[in-house]
């Protein structure tokens, strides 16, 4: 590897990632009760975790972790969508010979009659710069040596 | 004959990133208690419930160069890791190959090999997207 791969890469990764979530406007079931979605999406921290996530928005009053397990939430239903789309468009023609737009589609669907349910697994953006950077690291291990 | 050496960075594609299994996509309600409205602070935008494998290591495996990909051990409150996120925060979906080398038990099929499987593979070859992407 050449100091001139790195700089072609760093220009790749400036444009590899999407951009565009497209969710549609009206969700796939309209108040479901949090038990409900906890069994029907096979997902029993759901209430933990969305109570302790409520809890950080209360600044003034924030719960300690074992006053949490106690908490009761404000709302005992949710909006609840089964899947969305990405725009993967921000990569470039280069990827898609037709250059058409390419989507992703990802799935968080519980079974229904004739379908099995579908929970698909996904890439996560865990902090801040790890898009503006394109998720590079640095590392002391690898040396160049030219003469 | 001069020499020079540089130290310089390498890229770890999945530095700040994740792989989860998306649970639920939701919205907060704009009600709460009935007919109150919600804090102003919560937001607004689509929100998920994900499921968290353990952190990949630094580089991938050996022979095919594919990460290991595995689940973590369940909290002492019997449930998996998880994580309310933006929506947003999704960078991608990934396809994970289920590791095989032990065989392949009965409760594996298509629709179950994700509950029932505690070690994957990244397929970094599932897309051409993938295999930019995932490396």
């Amino acid at each position: 590897m050449t100091i001139e791969d790195l700089d072609d890469e760093d220009e790749l990764t400036s444009i590899r990632f999407p951009i565009g979530v497209r969710l549609s406007k009206f969700p796939s079931r309209k108040n479901q009760n949090i038990k409900h979605i906890m069994d029907k999406h096979n997902c029993p921290g759901f209430l933990r975790n969305l109570t302790s996530f409520i809890n950080s928005f209360n600044q003034d009053n924030l719960l300690t972790n074992g006053r949490l397990r106690n908490a009761t939430l404000p709302f005992d239903s949710l909006d609840v969508f089964h899947g969305f789309r990405f725009s993967l468009d921000s990569l470039g023609n280069d990827i898609d010979e037709s250059n058409e737009e390419e989507l992703d589609n990802v799935k968080a669907k519980p079974r229904s009659p004739g379908s099995p349910a579908r929970f698909d697994t996904v890439v996560v953006m865990t902090s801040d710069n790890c898009e503006s950077t394109g998720l590079e690291g640095t590392s002391n291990d690898l040396y160049f040596v030219y003469y | 004959m001069i020499f020079i050496l540089f130290t310089t960075k390498i890229k770890i594609w999945h530095l700040g990133t994740r792989i989860g299994r998306l649970r639920v996509i939701f919205k907060l309600p704009e009600k709460i208690y009935g007919s109150w409205p919600s804090p102003s602070s919560w937001p607004s935008e689509p929100l998920a419930y994900i499921e968290w494998f353990d952190k990949l290591k630094k580089t991938a495996e050996p022979y095919h160069d594919l990460y290991l990909v595995t689940k973590p051990s369940l909290l002492a409150d019997g449930n998996p890791p998880g994580a309310i996120i933006p929506l947003s925060s999704i960078r991608q979906s990934c396809h994970l190959l289920p590791d095989f080398s032990n065989g392949v038990p009965s409760n594996w099929t298509t629709d179950t090999v994700l509950d029932n499987c505690r070690r994957f593979y990244l397929n970094s070859f599932s897309s051409k997207y993938a295999y930019q992407t995932l490396w």
